[in-house]
C-alpha cells in the first residue's frame, strides 16, 4: 500500500511536467511566435478584421466622403458615396483599390493602435484617411472620360500630391459584388472596368516621349533648341523606316519645332546620337519606368516596359523608341512624372496620394509627402523643354491645351498601336513660369492627342487653376 | 454596444478572479498535502531504539511548568505554549482542553494524563491515530520530556517541569 | 483556534466564487455581443446544479472531497460561456451552449447517483471483467455499426433515438478493469516481472488478460484511425502496469510502441499519415488539410498576452471551436493569462485526483482513483496538445470544457467515482465522530 502510494506521487510528476510544457508552448505562441503568425499570409483574422472593428474612412482633400462604413447586424460594411469617381481608388472589396494598402490605418493596427480606443469603444478603431484626391476634379475627369477608354492624371507642381486620378470606364463598387454573375460580368467586361489605368495602363508613349529625348539630348550637349534637322517625309534612319506625321515633310526646322510640330524624323536622329547607353540612363533618371510607391494592393501599380536595345535590331529599336514608339510601353503616371519633372526644372519627385492618417479624435498620425527622386536633368536643359513646350501649346500641335489669361506648356501625342486608330495623348502643365499644377491625359484608340486628350486636359487643369 | 471601459475593466478583472480562484483551491489543496505528509513521514521512519526514554536537556532549562509547545501545525501557531494541567483531552469538539480545528482530528482524539507527575498518552480510538514519535500508539504510553506527539496536522513536543 | 474553517464551507464559498466567475464571463460575453445579460441564467443553472449537489452530498457524508467541485464548476462556467459566445456554427443561434447545460445537469445527477450508488468502491472491483468485456464491446460495435461524423466513426446511435461516444464511456470501464486486475493480481504481476536487457518483461500468464484486453483496443482504434484514443488507452496502459510493477522501462517500451505503431499506422492508412505530415508542417497546405491547425495557432496568435476580450475576438472563425479547438478560443479571447489559468484548472484537478488515489486507504480505490486522475489528465494533454501543434490534432473533447453530451456525462461519472475513493480516505469518512 505504502509502495502504490509512493509510485502514484511520482506518476502524478508527469502530467505535472505535461502542462507545464503546454504552459511554456502558450507562451511560445501567444507572445514569441504571434506577430509573425499575425503577419501570415494564410491568417484569415486578416480579411475579417475591417468588418469587426470600428473601421477607419477615407475622404477627398476637399472633405468630401469617399469610403464610408456603417454598421449592419453587429458587423461593419462599406459604403461608397462618391461610388463611379472614386471606384478604382476604393475598390469594391477589402482586396482591391486602396484598402489593402491602407489596412493597417483603416484596422487601426500595428503603428495606428491607440490604446485608448480600447477604453472608449472596447475594440480597436481605425483611423481616416484624407487622400490628396480633389473631389471636384475627380468628378470632372470622370465625366469627361464617360463613354471611353483613358485615364487622367493631375499632380501638384509643387508638392508632387496627386489631385485627380481618375480610370475609365468606371463601375459601381455596390453593384459588382452584388451578385456572381454580376461579379462575372464585370470581370469579364471587354473594356476591363477593373482597371486602373493611371496606373495600371501600359501604352506605347507616342510623341509625348519627344520631351524625355529632348531634355536629354540638350542636356547631353548634343543639341540646342535652335538646332536645325532636316525633315523629308520618309527616311531610313538605322535601317528603320520612320514616316513624319506631314506628308510632305517639313524640310528644315529647328528642334523647338520639331517638338511643337512633332516631327518624328528629328527625333529619331536625336535617338541615334545619343546612343542605346545614354538613352537608358536617362530614362532611369526620370524614373520613366518604375512601379509608382502607392499604397495600393500587391500587383496594382505597374512598371513600365522597355524595349531592348540589343543585338541587329538595337539602334532600330532605339530609334523607334526616341520619338514613343516601338515596344516601349509606359503608364500615364510615368508621364504625368516626366512632365513634373520638366515643370520644376528637371527636380524629380515621387508623387504622394495620402494628405494624411488620423484618429477619429483627429490626432494626426501621419502626413504624406513627394520624396525627391533627385535632378533628372539641368536646370537649363529642362527649362528649354519647358519652352519647346510653350511654343507646342501656342503654335503647334497642342493649341486646344490653350487656358484663359494662363501660358500653358504642353505635348500631345497619337501612339500607333495595334489595336487600330491611335491613342490620344497629352500632358501639360501651368503656368509655364511657375508651374502649379501638371495633368496627363490618354484617351485609348481615340484619334489624335491634340483633338481628344487636349481639351481634356484643358479643362482639368483650368478647374484646378480656378479658371 | 456598453462602453469600452466596461469591457477591459470587466476582461482584467475576470482574469484576475479567475487567478485568486486558483491560489485559494492551490492552498488549500497544499494544506491537505501538507496536512497528510507527517503522518506518512511518520509512518515510514525507521523506529531508533529507545528513543522514546531519552529527553533532551535543553527542554528542561527554559520552562519552569510541563507544557505542550507546537512545533508545527496548520490550525495553531508554531512554538505556541499550550501548559498542562491535571489531564487534558485532545480533539476537535470545542469542549476538549486543546481544540484543533482540523480535519483530520476526531472530535475527541487522545487525552493525556498526570500521575504522580508521571504523564501518559491515551488514544481515544481516533481515525487518524496517534504518534509518539513518530510511531502510532495503542494503549496508554508513558512520555517523557522531548517526546514529539503528533494529533492531524498537529505536532507537539512535551516539555516536563523542572 | 480556527484558522482553518470547516471544508463544507470552503467547498461552498468557493462554489459561489466560481459563480462569481461564470456569470462575469458570462455578462462580459452578452455585453460585447449587445445581448441581453438575462441569459447568464445558464451558467447560474449550472453552477446552482453544483451547489444542490454539494449540499446533497453533505447530506449524507460528514466529509469529503471539497475542492473538485468547485474546480469543475469554473472550468463548465467558462466552456458554456465560450459555447454561447460562439453560437452554433452556421445559423448563430445558442442551442449548443443551452444543450450543455443539460448535459452538465444530468451529469451531476449522475454524480450524484455514483456518489450514493456506491457504499464501498470495491464492489465497483468485483466487477472488473463485466467492465472490460463491455468496454471491447462497445467499441467494437461502434467500429461495426458505428455513424460517421466529421471524417471518424466514433457514434453509436441508441434505437435510432440518441447518438453517443463510446470512447468516453470505455475509458471509465477500461479504468475500473485495470484497477480490478491490478488490485487483484498486481501482487503476482510484481514479483513475476523482472527486467531483461534493460526491458522489462512479464509472467505472460498473469498479465495476458491485461495485455489481450488492452491491445484488441488498441487495435480497434488503430482500424478507426483514432489516434488519439490509442495514446490514451496506451498511455493509461503504461500508468498502471508502472503502479503495479514499480518498473519505469514500461514507459520506455510503451513510448517505443507508440512511435512504432503510429508510423506503422502512417504507413498504412492515409489519414493517419495526412495528420502526422499536417502536423510536422501545415503550411504545406494551408487552405485545405493545414486549415485547421494554422487557424488554431492564428487564434493563439490573435490573443496575445491578455487577450481580446469574451466576444471581442474572432473565434468563431477557428474551426471545430466547440470542442476539440475550444482551447484556441479561450486563448484567443482571454489570452495567455486566460489560457494559462486555464492549464493551471486542468493541473490542480489532475492533481487533486491523484491526491485523493495516493491517499487512498484501499488498492482498488487507489488503482481507480489513479486510473481517472490519469486519464483526465493525459486527455487534457493531448487535446490542448493538439492545438497547441505539440503533437498531432486528435479528434478528442477537453473534458468539462468542450461541447459534447457523452464527454460531459462521462466525465461527471468519474467524478462521482473520485468523490466516492475520497470518502474512503478522508478522515472519518462515514463513521460518524462522536
Amino acid at each position: 500500500m505504502r509502495e502504490l502510494s509512493r509510485a502514484i506521487r511520482k506518476l502524478a510528476m508527469v502530467p505535472l511536467a505535461g502542462f507545464l510544457a503546454l504552459c511554456l508552448l502558450c507562451g511560445w505562441w501567444q507572445v514569441v511566435r504571434a506577430v509573425r503568425l499575425q503577419a501570415d499570409p494564410n491568417n484569415k483574422r486578416t480579411l475579417e478584421r475591417p468588418r469587426r472593428v470600428i473601421p477607419g474612412e477615407v475622404y477627398s482633400s476637399d472633405g468630401e466622403l469617399v469610403l464610408g462604413a456603417q454598421e449592419e447586424h453587429g458587423k461593419w460594411v462599406r459604403t461608397y458615396p462618391i461610388a463611379e469617381a472614386f471606384c478604382h481608388l476604393t475598390g469594391y472589396n477589402d482586396r482591391s483599390g486602396l484598402t489593402p494598402g491602407l489596412l493597417d490605418a483603416l484596422t487601426g493596427q500595428g503603428c495606428y493602435a491607440d490604446p485608448w480606443d480600447d477604453l472608449t469603444y472596447g475594440r480597436p478603431v481605425g483611423c481616416d484617411v484624407v487622400l490628396t484626391i480633389n473631389a471636384r476634379a475627380q468628378r470632372l475627369a470622370t465625366r469627361l472620360l464617360r463613354g471611353q477608354r483613358g485615364a487622367v492624371i493631375a499632380l501638384d507642381a509643387q508638392t508632387g500630391a496627386i489631385l485627380c486620378m481618375a480610370s475609365a470606364p468606371t463601375y459601381d463598387p455596390r453593384n459588382v459584388t452584388q451578385s456572381t454573375e454580376l461579379f462575372e460580368v464585370f470581370r469579364n467586361d471587354p473594356a476591363s472596368p477593373e482597371l486602373f489605368r493611371p496606373i495600371q495602363g501600359l501604352y506605347p508613349p507616342g510623341s509625348v516621349l519627344t520631351i524625355l529625348t529632348a531634355a536629354a539630348t540638350l542636356d547631353a550637349g548634343i543639341v540646342k533648341p535652335d538646332t536645325n534637322f532636316t525633315c523629308g517625309s520618309v527616311e531610313w534612319i538605322a535601317g528603320s523606316q520612320v514616316r513624319c506625321r506631314h506628308s510632305n515633310g517639313y524640310g528644315q526646322l529647328s528642334l523647338t519645332r520639331a517638338l511643337a510640330d512633332s516631327c518624328n524624323i528629328a527625333f529619331a536622329k536625336l535617338g541615334q546620337q545619343l546612343g542605346p547607353k545614354r538613352f537608358a540612363d536617362y530614362v532611369a533618371r526620370f524614373h520613366l519606368l518604375d512601379a509608382p510607391k502607392l499604397p495600393f494592393g500587391e500587383g496594382v501599380v505597374q512598371a513600365g516596359r522597355m524595349a531592348e536595345f540589343v543585338g541587329d535590331n538595337a539602334e532600330a529599336e532605339l530609334v523607334q523608341t526616341a520619338f514613343g514608339q516601338g515596344k516601349t510601353l509606359v503608364t500615364p503616371y510615368a508621364i504625368a512624372v516626366l512632365t513634373l519633372a520638366i515643370a520644376r526644372e528637371g527636380r524629380q519627385l515621387a508623387p504622394y496620394l495620402i494628405e494624411e492618417v488620423h484618429t477619429k479624435r483627429g490626432k494626426v498620425l501621419k502626413r504624406g509627402g513627394a520624396t525627391s527622386l533627385g535632378q533628372a536633368v539641368s536646370r537649363q536643359a529642362a527649362s528649354d523643354v519647358a519652352g519647346m513646350m510653350v511654343e507646342c501649346v501656342e503654335t503647334g500641335t497642342g493649341g486646344r491645351l490653350a487656358v484663359q489669361e494662363v501660358s500653358v506648356a504642353g505635348k500631345t501625342g497619337s501612339a500607333q498601336n495595334p489595336q487600330g486608330v491611335p491613342h490620344a495623348w497629352a500632358t501639360a502643365f501651368a503656368p509655364a513660369q511657375s508651374p502649379r499644377v501638371v495633368v496627363t491625359v490618354i484617351v485609348e484608340n481615340a484619334g489624335a492627342g491634340g483633338v481628344v486628350a487636349a481639351p481634356i486636359v484643358q479643362q482639368v487643369m483650368a478647374l484646378l487653376l480656378n479658371k | 454596444m456598453a462602453p469600452g471601459i466596461v469591457l477591459v475593466v470587466g476582461k482584467y478583472l475576470l482574469i484576475i478572479l479567475i487567478y485568486v480562484f486558483v491560489i485559494i483551491v492551490f492552498r488549500a489543496l497544499m494544506t491537505d498535502v501538507a496536512a497528510a505528509a507527517p503522518q506518512l513521514r511518520q509512518r515510514e521512519l525507521p523506529q531508533p531504539a529507545n528513543r522514546v526514554a531519552q529527553p533532551r536537556p535543553i527542554t528542561r532549562v527554559a520552562h519552569a511548568r510541563p507544557c505542550l509547545v507546537v512545533v508545527r501545525s496548520t490550525v495553531l501557531a508554531a512554538g505556541q505554549r499550550l501548559p498542562l494541567g491535571d489531564s487534558v483531552s485532545i480533539g476537535r469538539r470545542p469542549e476538549n482542553a486543546i481544540v484543533l480545528d482540523d480535519r483530520y482530528v476526531s472530535s475527541r482524539h487522545a487525552l493525556i494524563l498526570v500521575r504522580d507527575d508521571r504523564y501518559f498518552l491515551q488514544d481515544y480510538n481516533s481515525t487518524n491515530g496517534t504518534f509518539v514519535n513518530g510511531q502510532p500508539i495503542s494503549d496508554d504510553v508513558e512520555i517523557h520530556g522531548g517526546d514529539e506527539i503528533a494529533v492531524g496536522s498537529t505536532v507537539f513536543r512535551f516539555i516536563e517541569g523542572s | 483556534m480556527s484558522l482553518i474553517p470547516d471544508a463544507r464551507r470552503v467547498e461552498l464559498s468557493l462554489l459561489v466564487f466560481s459563480a462569481l466567475i461564470g456569470a462575469l464571463a458570462f455578462v462580459l460575453s452578452c455585453l460585447a455581443g449587445g445581448e441581453p445579460v438575462a441569459h447568464a441564467t445558464r451558467v447560474m443553472a449550472v453552477v446552482g446544479a453544483l451547489i444542490v449537489a454539494a449540499l446533497l452530498m453533505d447530506l449524507l457524508d460528514d466529509r469529503r472531497d471539497h475542492l473538485l467541485l468547485p474546480l469543475v464548476s469554473v472550468l463548465c462556467c467558462l466552456g458554456v460561456t465560450i459555447l454561447w459566445r460562439l453560437g452554433d456554427p452556421g445559423t448563430g443561434q445558442h442551442v449548443a451552449a443551452s444543450k450543455q447545460v443539460i448535459w452538465i445537469l444530468l451529469g451531476t445527477a449522475l454524480m450524484l447517483m455514483t456518489y450514493y450508488g456506491l457504499d464501498d468502491v470495491r464492489s465497483l472491483g468485483r466487477l472488473k471483467y463485466a467492465a472490460g468485456i463491455l468496454a471491447v464491446v462497445l467499441l467494437g460495435m461502434t467500429m461495426l455499426w458505428g455513424i460517421e461524423k466529421n471524417g471518424a466513426r466514433l457514434w453509436l446511435s441508441l434505437f435510432n433515438f440518441v447518438t453517443f461516444q463510446p470512447t468516453e464511456l470505455a475509458k471509465l470501464l477500461m479504468a475500473v478493469f485495470l484497477a480490478g486486475y491490478i488490485a487483484d493480481r498486481g501482487e503476482l504481476l510484481r514479483r513475476t516481472s523482472a527486467s531483461r536487457l534493460g526491458l522489462p518483461t512479464v509472467e505472460l500468464r498473469y498479465a495476458a488478460p491485461l495485455l489481450l484486453m488492452v491491445f484488441f483496443c488498441l487495435a480497434i482504434f488503430v482500424l478507426q484511425r483514432d489516434l488519439g484514443a490509442a495514446a490514451l488507452f496506451l498511455g493509461l496502459f503504461i500508468a498502471m502496469m508502472y503502479l503495479a510493477t514499480g518498473r519505469k522501462g514500461y514507459g520506455v517500451v510503451g513510448i517505443a510502441v507508440f512511435i512504432v505503431g503510429a508510423l506503422v499506422a502512417a504507413a498504412v492508412f492515409p489519414h493517419v499519415g495526412d495528420r502526422i505530415s499536417i502536423w510536422l508542417n501545415p503550411w504545406a497546405d494551408p487552405t485545405g488539410k493545414g486549415y485547421q491547425p494554422l487557424q488554431a495557432l492564428f487564434a493563439l496568435a490573435a490573443g496575445g498576452v491578455t487577450g481580446s476580450g469574451l466576444g471581442l475576438g474572432m473565434a468563431d472563425l477557428i474551426p471545430v471551436a466547440h470542442s476539440d479547438f475550444i482551447f484556441a478560443a479561450v486563448a484567443e479571447e482571454l489570452g495567455l493569462l486566460g489560457s494559462i489559468a486555464v492549464l493551471l484548472l486542468y493541473t490542480l484537478i489532475s492533481f487533486r485526483a491523484y491526491q485523493i488515489a495516493w491517499s487512498a486507504t484501499d488498492r482498488f480505490g487507489a488503482l481507480l482513483a489513479a486510473a481517472l486522475a490519469t486519464i483526465f489528465a493525459l486527455q487534457s494533454i493531448i487535446v490542448i496538445g493538439g492545438v497547441l501543434r505539440l503533437i498531432p490534432v486528435t479528434g478528442m473533447t477537453l473534458p468539462f470544457l468542450s461541447y459534447g453530451g457523452t464527454s460531459i456525462v462521462c466525465n461527471f461519472i468519474a467524478l462521482g467515482l473520485l468523490m466516492v475513493v475520497a470518502r474512503d480516505w478522508m478522515p472519518a469518512g462515514r463513521r460518524p465522530e462522536s
